[in-house]
């Protein structure tokens, strides 16, 4: 059965411990909680299965992980007792510059040994098995591989698994104009394991992952096609703005929940 | 001449996102700038390729999100500012990246810092001393205030800052001055 779950925010926290029955698991973003608040991610854990979710592992910055970052992040995990933990196919700093959010690579030979040693580093560090997860982005950096054939090489040769933002997926394809199921069926459907999802902005003609609207009908769409193919765990609902709006993240949990029914009664 | 050292692909690519001037220069020569940049021949003709359009939006896809970041730490200093808000950010992140995973509160205090005098005595006192608990904190805290208010009303009192239960905790008292 495949778990609905939600992104953590400590906007949210009185909601979701009032509302733990209507959540199967939760992810805490790593960052959120180095260096504090352990004692909140061991009373989570008593109720939730946790996963850890990563922004600035920057994996794909070549040479071995910054240290200090990779063990608070191990501290992280294991003060949740995580599940899973995961990161993005990204790079979010150079040796120069923390640029703070994540950038594309272009998918060549070089940028996949980098990401396979990363995600073989985080393994190893944690103990736990790794997710990787799609970005959405404005810059297409090209490279001998298509996306979906570097995340198939990067599991294969990694052992880690995929974390495919839906709405990250569905973004790319309207502003970079591809198919986004025919992407998602190019993907190794067992190396699917969780996915993401919130709705999307879209201002002057450009899709933007703001993380602040309920879900659309053709995102919903795309997660039906994602679930109908790949053994799914768990589906996250991501939500970083407009915390107020209860009623629309329950309607969103609601979906989600219908949609995961749907599939199964089907299967 | 001396030939600049070789760099790898994220330093090239994080240079044009960081640096405007440099993505001009992108802009009117893909091939000249990837040559000039030292990078390995099947970078170079990679980096070539990018999208001039693309790399600008990416470029502001960061600042917006940065800016996005330190104005929710800043809700009373944006609105005091009004208009100017967004073209200072701008120039302030050109010239500042924060770093760590305490980076946006350290933006959004480097922002403050960094505005011209004419609009220094728009920042609110409040959220400076609450930037500066969290980005060190401490058991208890106390800072002077000469200034509060969206229209500057003269206000001189104390900002007490504390944990509790892990929250932030805060109060001030004073008393107004006379205009």
């Amino acid at each position: 059965m495949t778990k609905i779950g939600m992104g953590y925010r400590r906007p949210l926290h009185d909601w979701i411990v009032e509302r733990s029955d209507s959540l199967d698991c939760l992810e805490v973003t790593a960052e959120h909680f180095f260096g504090s608040d352990r004692e909140l991610l061991g009373q989570l854990r008593t109720r939730f299965p946790l996963y850890v979710h990563g922004l600035g592992l920057s994996l794909g910055t070549p040479g071995p992980l910054e240290a200090s970052t990779l063990e608070q992040f191990k501290e992280v995990a294991d003060s949740a007792d995580a599940v899973h933990v995961s990161e993005h196919v990204a790079f979010t700093r150079s040796g120069e510059t923390d640029l703070g959010h994540l950038n594309p690579l272009p998918r060549t030979e070089v940028s996949l040994a980098t990401f396979v040693e990363h995600a073989r580093e985080l393994a190893a560090a944690t103990g736990r098995r790794v997710l990787l997860e799609n970005i959405t982005t404005h810059l297409e950096t090209g490279g001998e591989l298509s996306e979906p054939e570097f995340l198939n090489r990067l599991c294969a040769e990694s052992g880690c698994a995929l974390l495919i933002d839906i709405t990250n997926l569905h973004i790319n394809s309207r502003n970079h104009n591809f198919n986004a199921e025919a992407w998602f069926d190019e993907l190794d459907p067992a190396n699917v394991a969780q996915l993401h999802i919130v709705g999307y902005d879209r201002r002057d003609g450009v899709y933007h992952d703001s993380h602040a609207q309920p879900i659309q009908d053709d995102l919903l769409a795309l997660a039906q096609h994602a679930l109908a193919r790949s053994p799914v765990e768990s589906i996250i609902l991501e939500r970083d703005q407009r915390f107020e709006a209860i009623d629309e993240i329950e309607a969103d949990l609601g979906k989600l929940r219908s949609l995961v029914s749907s599939i199964e009664r089907s299967a | 001449m001396k030939t600049p050292a070789p760099i790898d692909w994220v330093t090239a690519q994080t240079r044009l996102l960081r640096d405007p001037q440099l993505r001009a220069q992108f802009r009117r020569d893909p091939a000249k700038l990837a040559r000039d940049m030292s990078l390995a021949p099947t970078d170079a003709a990679l980096l070539a390729q990018l999208c001039p359009d693309q790399l600008d939006a990416q470029a502001r896809a960061l600042i917006d999100k940065r800016m996005h970041e330190a104005f929710q730490l800043l809700p009373r200093t944006v609105a005091n500012l009004g208009s100017a808000t967004r073209s200072l950010f701008i120039s302030h992140a050109l010239r500042f990246w924060p770093k760590g995973h305490q980076r946006h509160a350290s933006d959004a205090l480097a922002f403050c810092r960094s505005l011209p005098p004419e609009f220094r005595r728009f920042v609110d006192q409040g959220e400076v001393n609450r930037l500066r608990f969290r980005l060190a904190p401490a058991a208890v805290r106390f800072h002077w205030i000469t200034r509060i208010g969206r229209s500057g009303a003269r206000f001189l009192g104390v900002h007490v800052l504390f944990q509790l239960r892990r929250r932030l905790r805060q109060f001030q008292f004073g008393i107004a001055l006379p205009e």
